[in-house]
C-alpha cells in the first residue's frame, strides 16, 4: 500500500511537472506591453499608398477598387481596423495576381 | 527561508495525534486507519480513478490547447524560414520588402514582425521597439503586446542576424491564449469533478466491501458462539463473494454432519454400551451375592469377561474404524490379486455357513487386479460376508462375486435374508446403526461402517441393494492401473 501510495504521488507530481512547459514558454511577467504599429491611421495611409503605386502598374480589378476605397472609406471614418482589413485583402489580390 | 515567513497553523505535517491514527505508528506500530481492508481498498479505488481521470485529462490538454501552441510555433518557423531565404537571396533591402509585404497582406491581423540594427534601431515591422526581455536567439517568448488599445498577447521567437541585425518573428495568441484558458479551466473543474466522484466512490466501495465481509463477519461470530444453524446469505449476483459464501457454506455444512456424526456416535456408544456394561456388572453383583460354590462364582466371573470382551472389540471396531478415515493406511496401499483373497473368505466362512446349512459360493474370474490395502479390503469382504451368513435363512445361498467393471473392481455379496427396509438403506452405514429387524440378532452395529470407511479410504463406494429377497451389497473400488493388470498376467500364466 505504501509503495502504491507512493507511486501515484509521483506520478502526480510527474504530471504536473510535465503539465507545465506545455502552457507558456517563457514569460517575463516585468516586460512592458509593446505597441503595434500596424493598427493606425498612418498604416492605413501607408497601406493606400502602397496600392496607389501597385496600381500604376497595372489597372486593378473591380473587386480592388471596391475594397480600397471601403478601407480609405472607414479609415476616415475612424474604423482602422476594419479599413486596414479591406486594404489588406485589396493588397491580397493585388500582389497574388502581380504574382501570377 | 526568510525570518519573517512562518509556516501557517495546521499546515505542513499533521499533528502526532492525526498523524498516528493514520499511519498508526507511535513509533513503529504498523498500520491504523489503514489497518482496516475496506479503508485500503477505497483509497486504492480512489486513487487509481483520480490517476486515470488525470492521465485522461492530461492527454486531452495536450491535444487541443498543445496543439494550438504547436501550429503557432509552427506556423512562425516557417514563416522565419521564408525570410531567411529572403535575407540570404536580397539581402537587407529584400527582407524589409518581404516584411512589408507581409504586414500588408495580414488580414488575419496577427502577425509580428521586427527587424532591428544592432544599435536595436528599427528598421522594418510594426513593432515601435525592440522588447527589452527578449534576449535570447530562438528562444521563445510570450510577449504582451497592445493592438489598437486592446492589450493582447504575442508569441514571438528572437533570429539573430549577420551584420548584428536582429529579427523578432510572432503571433498574436490572445484568441488561442483564451481558448487554452477555457480549455484549461475546463480540465481543472473535470478533474476536481472526478476527485470528488473518485471520494464518493470509494465511500461506496468500502461500504459494499464493509457489508459483504460483515456478513461473513456476523455469520462466523454466530457460529463461534454455538449456533451452527447460521449460513452466509448470499447476494444471488454469483459474483465473487457469492462463490466464497458458498465455499464457507458448504464448509459449515460439512462442519455440521461432522458434529452430527460425532454426537450420533457418541449417543450410540453411550447407550450400547450401556446394555452389556450392566450385564456384567449385575451378573457380577448376583454372584456375589448368591454364588453357592466356587464354580458357580468362576463361572459367573467367566460371563462377565466375555461381556466386557464384546465391549473391547467394539472399542477395536471404532478405533480401527477411526483409523481408516484418518487415511493413514493409505501408504499401506499396493497391487494385488483380489481373487484369492475372495477365494480365501468365501473357504473360512464355509465353516461356519455349513453348520446352518447355507451354501456359500464365490463367483470371481481366476485373477482379479486391484490396488489398496489387502488387509482392510479383505476385512471389508469378511464383514460383508458375515453379515449375509447371520442373516441368511437356514437352507439359504449366499454369493460372492468378483469383477472387473468399466468403474473398476466390483465385490458383490448377495444374501436371501430379510434384507434391509428402503427407508433404512441411506443410514446402514452409520456406526452403531441397527436395523428393526436386526435388533434381535448379535452384532455391535459397526460391521457396515467399517466397509464404508474402507470403501472411501480406496476412493470407492459401498451400495446396498434389495436383492428381492435378501441384500445385495456392492463394493466398487477404483481401477487398477493398465500397468497392474499387465503386472499380474504373467504371475497368471506362470501358475
Amino acid at each position: 500500500m505504501n509503495a502504491m501510495a507512493r507511486a501515484a504521488s509521483l506520478a502526480i507530481l510527474g504530471s504536473c511537472v510535465a503539465l507545465g512547459p506545455l502552457g507558456v514558454p517563457v514569460v517575463d511577467g516585468q516586460t512592458p506591453v509593446e505597441q503595434v504599429t500596424t493598427d493606425t491611421p498612418e498604416y492605413c495611409l501607408h497601406l493606400l499608398e502602397r496600392l496607389r503605386q501597385i496600381e500604376h502598374s497595372r489597372p486593378p480589378p473591380q473587386e480592388v477598387s471596391f475594397l480600397s476605397d471601403q478601407g480609405k472609406l472607414m479609415c476616415d471614418h475612424g474604423q482602422i481596423r476594419a479599413g486596414i482589413t479591406r486594404l489588406r485583402r485589396a493588397m491580397q489580390i493585388m500582389l497574388g495576381s502581380t504574382d501570377r | 527561508m526568510p525570518s519573517g515567513v512562518h509556516p501557517a497553523p495546521g499546515s505542513g505535517r499533521p499533528g502526532p495525534t492525526l498523524w498516528r491514527r493514520l499511519t498508526g505508528r507511535a513509533s513503529d506500530r504498523p498500520l491504523g486507519l489503514l489497518r482496516s481492508a475496506s479503508i485500503r481498498f477505497a483509497v486504492v479505488y480512489a486513487v487509481l480513478l483520480a490517476l486515470s481521470g488525470f492521465a485522461l485529462a492530461l492527454f486531452l490538454w495536450y491535444e487541443t490547447a498543445g496543439l494550438l501552441d504547436r501550429q503557432t510555433e509552427a506556423a512562425i518557423r516557417a514563416d522565419a524560414q521564408g525570410l531567411s531565404e529572403r535575407w540570404e537571396e536580397g539581402g537587407l533591402p529584400a527582407l524589409v520588402m518581404t516584411i512589408d509585404d507581409r504586414l500588408a497582406q495580414n488580414v488575419d491581423d496577427d502577425a509580428i514582425y521586427l527587424l532591428v540594427d544592432d544599435q536595436l534601431r528599427r528598421i522594418a515591422g510594426n513593432l515601435q521597439r525592440w522588447p527589452q526581455g527578449v534576449t535570447v536567439p530562438n528562444a521563445w517568448y510570450e510577449l504582451p503586446v497592445q493592438r489598437a488599445g486592446i492589450r493582447s498577447l504575442a508569441r514571438v521567437q528572437r533570429f539573430d542576424l549577420l551584420g548584428g541585425f536582429h529579427l523578432l518573428v510572432g503571433r498574436d495568441v490572445r484568441v488561442r491564449a483564451q481558448l487554452r484558458n477555457l480549455l484549461t479551466d475546463a480540465m481543472l473543474w473535470a478533474l476536481v469533478i472526478v476527485v470528488a466522484m473518485a471520494s464518493a466512490g470509494a465511500l461506496v466501495v468500502r461500504g459494499l466491501f464493509r457489508r459483504t465481509l460483515a456478513n461473513i463477519s456476523h455469520t462466523s461470530a454466530a457460529i463461534a458462539a454455538g449456533d451452527l444453524g447460521q449460513r452466509v446469505k448470499l447476494s444471488g449476483r454469483g459474483d465473487e463473494f457469492d462463490q466464497l459464501a458458498e465455499t464457507i457454506n458448504d464448509m459449515l455444512e460439512r462442519i455440521g454432519r461432522l458434529m452430527d456424526g460425532v454426537r450420533q456416535v457418541s449417543n450410540a456408544i453411550a447407550h450400547d454400551l450401556r446394555t452389556p456394561i450392566t450385564r456384567a456388572r449385575t451378573r457380577l453383583e448376583d454372584a456375589a451375592l448368591h454364588a453357592g460354590c466356587e464354580a458357580e462364582l468362576r463361572a459367573a466371573i467367566e460371563r462377565a469377561i466375555a461381556d466386557l470382551d464384546g465391549i473391547v472389540a467394539v472399542f477395536q471396531a471404532l478405533l480401527r474404524i477411526a483409523e481408516i478415515e484418518a487415511g493413514s493406511r493409505r501408504s499401506a496401499f499396493t497391487t494385488f490379486d483380489l481373487a484369492p483373497v475372495l477365494a480365501d473368505v468365501g473357504e473360512l466362512y464355509s465353516a461356519v455357513a455349513e453348520e446352518r446349512e447355507i451354501e456359500v459360493k464365490v463367483e470371481a474370474p481366476p485373477h482379479l487386479p486391484a490396488h489398496g490395502d489387502r488387509e482392510l479390503i479383505q476385512q471389508a469382504v469378511a464383514n460383508l460376508l458375515d453379515n449375509a451368513v447371520k442373516f441368511s435363512p437356514r437352507g439359504g445361498r449366499v454369493v460372492v462375486s468378483g469383477a472387473t467393471s468399466g468403474g473398476g473392481v466390483t465385490v458383490g455379496v448377495r444374501d436371501q435374508g430379510p434384507g434391509i427396509p428402503a427407508d433404512e438403506l441411506s443410514r446402514a452405514g452409520e456406526r452403531f446403526f441397527r436395523g428393526e429387524d436386526a435388533r434381535s440378532t448379535p452384532g455391535s452395529g459397526l460391521g457396515l461402517a467399517l466397509v464404508q470407511a474402507v470403501a472411501h479410504l480406496h476412493g470407492g463406494t459401498l451400495r446396498l441393494d434389495d436383492a428381492a429377497p435378501g441384500l445385495a451389497a456392492v463394493l466398487l473400488l477404483p481401477q487398477a492401473s493398465p500397468m497392474t493388470a499387465q503386472s499380474l498376467a504373467p504371475a497368471d500364466a506362470a501358475t
